[in-house]
């Protein structure tokens, strides 16, 4: 859809480097094995604390902060309402852990050690590439003055919808499950003896148990409430808050060019209509002249949309798509419903005009060009423009679409064609409406009666006119949306680029969240059976590794006993966590092997591990 | 095609500046009535009336705002026609020639006027109505002759 940087670039190479979060030791005698290895956990905490910063910074933006919701009152939340409080309070915890200069950092070592370890692994960068993801979106956002937030592109309530806020929010949940057991397994290996280094390799694990709360807070609400497959596909598509710089066809496009540069052209329309919309009561550029011509370009692009569409019909059947052939018929004759709208639209305009003249509005400008490029694509000579010339012959069908793959782009090109039509006609409703309680709405003093005497060039427009204006625009609008979900269909059946915009609307249509405001639903559904750890082995399949062992049948026994074990203790806890002084993880995680029993069981993501939780810095200080 | 000559001849025998208002006014007027009969989206001239009609709406509103031009009167005001009122035999690339031919005089008459216009604003309106007849004339000149 788009060339542009998008949030799917920068998460997936987060994720991709955090596949590698620590980096691979260079080899080196084994006496210098353990000291590499703590300089490996000192780079890999710093690292850390930096990750932890920006999933906060993420968190604090889709997620209200934390104040005086008591566990009690959260069974009453909705399902991602909780994970946003419990995501938050286990992030905190993470970070709690790592302050820098806290027990067991030894700063200053790593210089003398460096050649025994690698410097970076991929932490680093994934944090980087984090920081930059959360500033893509933010690109599309502003504080105003007064504190409240301003969309600053279409892509705004798109983020802030419900649908994509967890989806974010699940992002964090797999990338916090991707770093936990990096970040454990180097805690419990085998390190230097001195104490500060234990301390360290105890607190990063400590940390790490802390993610996998929060990986295991986001997987119970993506239980209850799934993300969709869509949901992450919207989250990605987001793109950088850049508009398409402004072109008009050369003559030396291809026709997949020409769909690209409809695409842009379509974004450029909707966005200008997006702006002029708060700017109707008082805008110069409020014109008859531009809202005649934005009227006709209406008219004329939902026109080579049903020239598109038709020809994209012969071309389905040609290729034996008859299903899909239907389909772009009818679409083509909602496309030419639209058409006839439109045009009353502009007709309309004939008999009305604005209190400022003189100049053509970017809207309206934009528009003018996506005739131009739609009109482009539809007819077959290079220099169609709309004025007329030799008589102008459509594109043939087989020259449009030459294979069945050619499809899905002209679809597409179509489909923000529609899109935008739809939001044009809704941005210029609301702007004549804002007009005409301006008093802005004039007619001609000579159009009207005689029985009008009235001693100027121009009069307020009469009620009657407005109201067909305004009635107008409503049968367009109405019109207008038919076409669109008539094509977003078929966009969907042929996996056209453009399916994202269908999302984008559904997603806006759902609200946006407010954790608090949302949480009032509660939990009706049962809890999922639990799970076992995919990404870890337990203590005993490690060690069979460890060993060498490649056999199915040894490694499926190693972890039926790793399950058999931690079943055992889990019941075990349960029976203790009845008692006044009830378990948690802390206490046994202070040998490196209970700790990677523990952290196996925390990374089930099963609820029941919840009452191992490990405890929070001020926990333990209090303890103290 | 007989109203479009009338326009044209009114046009061609206006003399003094209100006349040439007057005359220009009911011109784009006229102009409008015809490109509404003729407006097809099964023709290939579909995007140029569309065009053309915005074009004419917005030369009418300019000259509306001179303050020469004189009030209407009962000769000058325009006779409601339907697209029925043109013969069915004039094409929609006649018409297009005819109103091609008419923003062309359109044009060169308010440029004239606007050389001759005392007051500003009649020179502002004379300059920007034959700039939206230009306009029309740049949409529908292309279309090859009957």
């Amino acid at each position: 859809v788009t060339s542009r940087a998008t949030f799917g670039d920068f998460a997936s190479a987060a994720s991709s480097y955090l596949e590698q979060a620590i980096a691979q030791s260079e080899p080196v005698a084994v006496r210098q094995r353990a000291a590499a290895r703590a300089v490996q956990t000192e780079e890999f905490t710093r690292s850390l604390r930096g990750v932890l910063e920006v999933m906060a910074r993420y968190l604090g933006d889709i997620t209200t902060p934390v104040t005086d919701v008591s566990v009690r009152d959260r069974r009453e939340l909705a399902p991602w309402a909780r994970a946003g409080i419990e995501a938050q309070e286990a992030l905190q915890n993470a970070a709690a852990f790592l302050q820098p200069g806290g027990n067991g950092e030894d700063t200053g070592r790593s210089g003398q050690i460096r050649e025994g370890a690698a410097a970076d692994g991929g932490l680093k960068a994934a944090g980087a590439l984090m920081a930059a993801g959360r500033d893509l979106l933010n690109t599309h956002l502003a504080v105003g003055a007064d504190g409240a937030r301003l969309d600053r592109s279409e892509w705004a309530p798109v983020i802030t919808s419900t649908p994509v806020t967890r989806a974010l929010l699940f992002e964090l949940g797999l990338w916090a499950r991707q770093i936990a057991p990096q970040g454990a397994r180097l805690a419990i290996s085998p390190g230097p003896a001195q104490r500060s280094s234990a301390e360290a390799r105890r607190q990063l694990n400590a940390a790490s148990q802390w993610l996998w709360v929060l990986h295991s807070a986001v997987q119970s609400a993506h239980r209850s409430d799934p993300v969709s497959a869509e949901d992450t596909r919207l989250l990605h598509a987001i793109p950088v808050n850049a508009l398409p710089a402004r072109r008009r066809p050369s003559g030396a496009e291809t026709v997949t060019g020409l769909c690209h540069g409809i695409a842009d052209s379509a974004e450029r329309v909707r966005h200008a209509g997006r702006i002029a919309v708060p700017q109707a009561s008082w805008s110069p550029r409020l014109t008859a002249e531009s809202m005649r011509q934005a009227a006709a370009c209406g008219t004329v692009i939902s026109h080579h949309c049903e020239i598109l569409l038709r020809s994209m019909a012969a071309r389905a059947a040609q290729h034996g798509s008859g299903v899909v052939s239907a389909r772009l018929l009818d679409s083509a004759g909602a496309a030419a419903h639209a058409r006839t709208t439109w045009l009353h639209t502009a007709r309309a305009w004939e008999r009305i005009t604005t209190d400022t003249r003189g100049s053509v509005s970017p809207a309206a400008a934009e528009a003018a060009d996506l005739a131009l490029w739609t009109g482009r694509l539809v007819y077959a000579s290079p220099e169609w423009t709309l004025a007329l010339g030799p008589s102008p012959a459509a594109r043939a069908p087989e020259a449009l679409a030459p294979s069945a793959d050619d499809l899905p782009g002209i679809v597409a090109a179509v489909h923000h064609s529609c899109e935008t039509l739809t939001q044009m006609a809704a941005a210029d409703q609301r702007q004549i409406c804002t007009a005409a309680r301006a008093g802005r709405l004039l007619v001609p003093t000579r159009s009207l009666p005689d029985s009008f005497d009235i001693p100027h060039p121009f009069a307020p427009a009469p009620p009657d006119r407005i109201d067909l204006l305004v009635a107008a625009y409503q049968d367009t609008r109405t019109a207008s949306a038919q076409a669109t979900t008539a094509v977003a269909a078929i966009a969907a059946a042929v996996h056209a680029p453009s399916r994202v915009l269908t999302s984008a609307r559904s997603a806006v249509h759902a609200g946006s969240v407010s954790f608090p405001a949302d949480s009032q639903r509660a939990l009706d559904k049962p809890a999922a059976t639990p799970r076992r750890s995919a990404d870890l082995p337990g203590p005993v399949e490690r060690i069979l590794h460890d060993l060498g062992v490649t056999s199915p049948a040894m490694l499926l026994r190693a972890s039926g006993i790793d399950q058999a074990g931690e079943q055992l203790i889990l019941e075990a806890a349960q029976a203790a966590g009845t008692q006044p002084a009830g378990p948690d993880s802390r206490d046994l995680s202070r040998s490196a092997g209970t700790a990677e029993l523990i952290n196996h069981m925390l990374a089930s993501a099963d609820p029941r591990t919840a009452i191992l939780h490990p405890a929070s810095t001020w926990e333990l200080e209090a303890e103290t | 095609m007989d109203r479009i000559a009338a326009t044209r001849a009114r046009l061609d025998g206006a003399g003094d500046l209100p006349s040439i208002l007057d005359a220009a006014y009911e011109a784009f007027e006229d102009m409008l009535l015809v490109i509404r009969g003729q407006v097809d989206p099964a023709q290939g001239e579909f995007a140029a009336f569309v065009m053309s009609a915005a074009s004419a709406a917005n030369g009418r509103d300019v000259v509306a705002a001179a303050p020469s031009l004189p009030p209407a009167n009962a000769a000058s005001a325009p006779v409601a026609i339907a697209a029925g009122d043109l013969p069915v035999s004039v094409g929609a690339q006649e018409t297009a020639v005819a109103l091609a031919g008419l923003s062309h005089l359109l044009a060169s008459r308010l440029s004239d006027a606007a050389a001759w216009a005392a007051d500003a604003a009649d020179r502002a309106a004379c300059t920007g109505a034959a700039g939206h007849a230009s306009r029309i004339w740049s949409l529908l000149a292309g279309a090859p002759g009957p």
